[in-house]
């Protein structure tokens, strides 16, 4: 196991500089100048330009005291020092340190992406679980054909029509509550982890089929177990390998769904933050936010790795790829 | 992918029981695959509900007497009726109208990005698994990189990069599609590069970039072209995601992704607002995974649905 993981903390150290000197050159690949755009902060819209009460005296102060007027590498370098030490820059909009404002928001978003993956597991495992052993019947059709409408559903609108039925009709869960209450909590979860628990059902189905089929499945029959213990005890635990795998790369797509969802019912977030940085243009913000998602993701992917190897032991003791 | 083997129909009656339908008939692969996706009804009727919906749009001058963009206060927020079957939205414009229009945009949106998408993720994944050597490790590390960017958030940073509008927005959600172009075709090269027909080439004295577009490309199309479609249906959801929150296409334009913006103020009085857009945008990416599900099937049986 140590080898395995060695090479594959290894591997993470390059993607995660990688990642850092994409988010970088975000900024210097702006068609604007960052500069400007703080000079002008406050000031409306329009392409800043150095007029009015803008001198090229404050503009070339500005310059370096953000430290733009050093050689690219330098700048890196000072920024991944930054990173290091939890510095992000400060935002343009307003002044607050991008940091805290990341710090403020993250729970809620990390809330509501365990929250959907719940939703997503749970709802996936047992459509799929269902439909895999009653393959074939009309229960399998009926799940497999919610399942393809679930994939091909944008989770917004899913939220939207979740809020039209349950807060405007049934008036059951509130449209607006605070985020601090679970309940507000509920239909995010639902609308962000639904597709997701299609594209798992679907997996968990088609899994447990081929596992049903296998000659081990046929030997816990024939030794007289109830077909609930074949199943759960033989058949699922097999079957469960790609589940985790899929699981995993699903809860990088529902931290990017947060995004969305957080605009739909206007929950505080990472999302929300975003959205805002891009339409006001306020770079260190989205830069900080991209590359505290990317790191987060990274991060959950080399755990949902390690939980791999601890469920199949032939990658732990084989030391393979 | 032109292999017939009818070399192989001469074999003795007992021999032949093995041997595919391609040998018997000296048939192309491509028209076997056709044949198979004729014989499958969720494809047929997802290329039907395709032709339906692109024909609306194109076609949505004619079948409509209404303008997507007039507004009209007098016919606001009227609920689905002869004259207007699926309602007018808070500014009195006819919704049926605007999905109409808006799927000019969605289909748009889905093929131009994939194309995006699939050109460099193709070339990429082309060259890396061909060379081989320093020049895959650093494409795949750059593959790795974008990766690294959980679900929309890599379309999302370019958006943020390139300024939001709706032809950034195409370019953005195709670099999104590029890492899983990549990754296939270098797989697939990677494989086919061990053949022996590009042996064959090889030692015939092909250059490198002949064996690569007339060799190697070819053979690995037909996943290509079945995570193509498949990757057209994504780029529409994330495109509608991303005009859904004002990254892409700007007001009054009709998108469905911006009318269900629009729309999220008003189901407290108009539950049609919301619903028709998207149902619009869901019935276009179940027509379009059906057909994707439909040509892996028939390219690949092995792969399909048990």
């Amino acid at each position: 196991m140590g080898a395995y993981l060695r090479r594959r903390l290894l591997t993470t150290i390059p993607v995660l500089l990688g990642v850092s000197l994409v988010v970088f050159l975000m900024l210097h690949l702006l068609p604007g100048d960052p500069v400007l755009m703080m000079l002008t902060e406050h000031r409306g819209g329009g392409a800043p330009t150095i007029s009015g009460s803008i001198t090229q005296e404050m503009y070339d102060n500005m310059r370096h005291q953000l430290g733009l007027d050093r050689p690219l590498p330098v700048q890196f370098a000072s920024f991944l020092g930054g990173v290091l030490r939890g510095d992000l820059g400060t935002s343009f909009r307003g002044g607050e340190p991008v940091r805290e404002l990341i710090v403020r928001n993250l729970p809620y978003t990390i809330q509501l992406a365990l929250a959907s993956f719940g939703v997503a597991m749970l709802a996936g495992f047992l459509l799929g679980v269902i439909a895999g052993v009653r393959r074939g019947t009309w229960i399998d059709s009926l799940t497999m054909t919610i399942a393809a409408a679930g994939v091909s559903m944008p989770s917004f609108w899913l939220g939207i029509m979740l809020l039209l039925v349950f807060s405007v009709h049934l008036n059951i869960v509130p449209a607006v509550a605070r985020a601090a209450d679970w309940r507000s909590l509920i239909l995010p979860a639902v609308a962000l982890g639904f597709s997701a628990s299609a594209i798992i059902a679907r997996l968990v189905r088609s899994s447990l089929v081929e596992a049903m089929q296998q000659d081990y499945v046929q030997t816990a029959r024939a030794k007289g177990l109830r077909e609930g213990a074949v199943v759960v005890r033989h058949a699922l635990k097999n079957a469960l390998i790609p589940v985790v795998t899929v699981g995993g790369l699903q809860f990088g797509n529902l931290l990017g769904g947060t995004v969305v969802i957080e605009t739909v019912f206007a929950r505080p977030g990472i999302g929300h933050i975003t959205v805002n940085g891009i339409l006001e243009r306020d770079f260190p913000v989205v830069q900080g936010v991209v590359l505290v998602s990317a790191l987060t993701y990274v991060l959950a992917n080399l755990l949902v790795d390690l939980t791999y190897t601890w469920i199949d032991p032939r990658i732990r003791f084989g030391g393979g790829t | 992918m032109t292999a017939s083997i009818s070399a192989e129909a001469t074999l003795p009656p007992s021999l032949d029981r093995g041997i595919d339908e391609r040998a018997r008939r000296g048939e192309s692969q491509t028209r076997i695959a056709m044949r198979r996706l004729s014989r499958q009804p969720a494809t047929m009727a997802g290329i039907v509900v395709l032709l339906t919906l692109a024909f609306g749009a194109l076609a949505a001058p004619l079948l409509t007497p209404y303008d997507p963009a007039k507004l009209s206060a007098t016919e606001a927020r009227l609920p689905p009726s002869l004259s207007h079957p699926l309602g007018t939205d808070h500014f009195g414009r006819d919704v049926l109208t605007r999905i109409l229009y808006g799927g000019r945009v969605s289909l748009r949106i889905g093929l131009i990005a994939v194309s995006i998408g699939a050109t460099i993720g193709v070339t990429l994944g082309a060259i890396a698994g061909y060379r081989g050597g320093w020049i895959d490790e650093a494409i795949s590390r750059v593959i790795d990189v974008m990766l690294a960017f959980p679900g929309i958030l890599l379309a999302i940073a370019v958006v943020a990069v390139l300024g939001p509008d709706l032809s950034n927005l195409m370019i953005a959600v195709g670099v999104g599609t590029v890492p899983g172009f990549a990754r296939l075709v270098r797989g697939q090269t990677l494989a086919a590069r061990e053949f022996d027909y590009v042996t064959a080439a090889r030692a015939l004295g092909c250059s490198h970039a002949k064996i690569l577009g007339r060799h190697i490309l070819p053979n690995v199309l037909a996943p290509v072209v079945v995570f193509a479609t498949l990757s057209i249906a994504g780029a529409i959801l994330a495109g509608a995601s991303l005009n859904y929150l004002g990254l892409g296409a700007k007001p009054p334009t009709a998108e469905w992704g911006l009318m269900l913006a629009e729309a999220r103020d008003e189901i407290r009085r108009s539950w049609w607002l919301p619903t028709f857009p998207g149902l619009a945008i869901m019935l276009t990416v179940i027509a379009i995974n059906a057909v994707g599900d439909g040509l892996r099937d028939a390219f690949d049986p092995r792969l399909g649905r048990r």
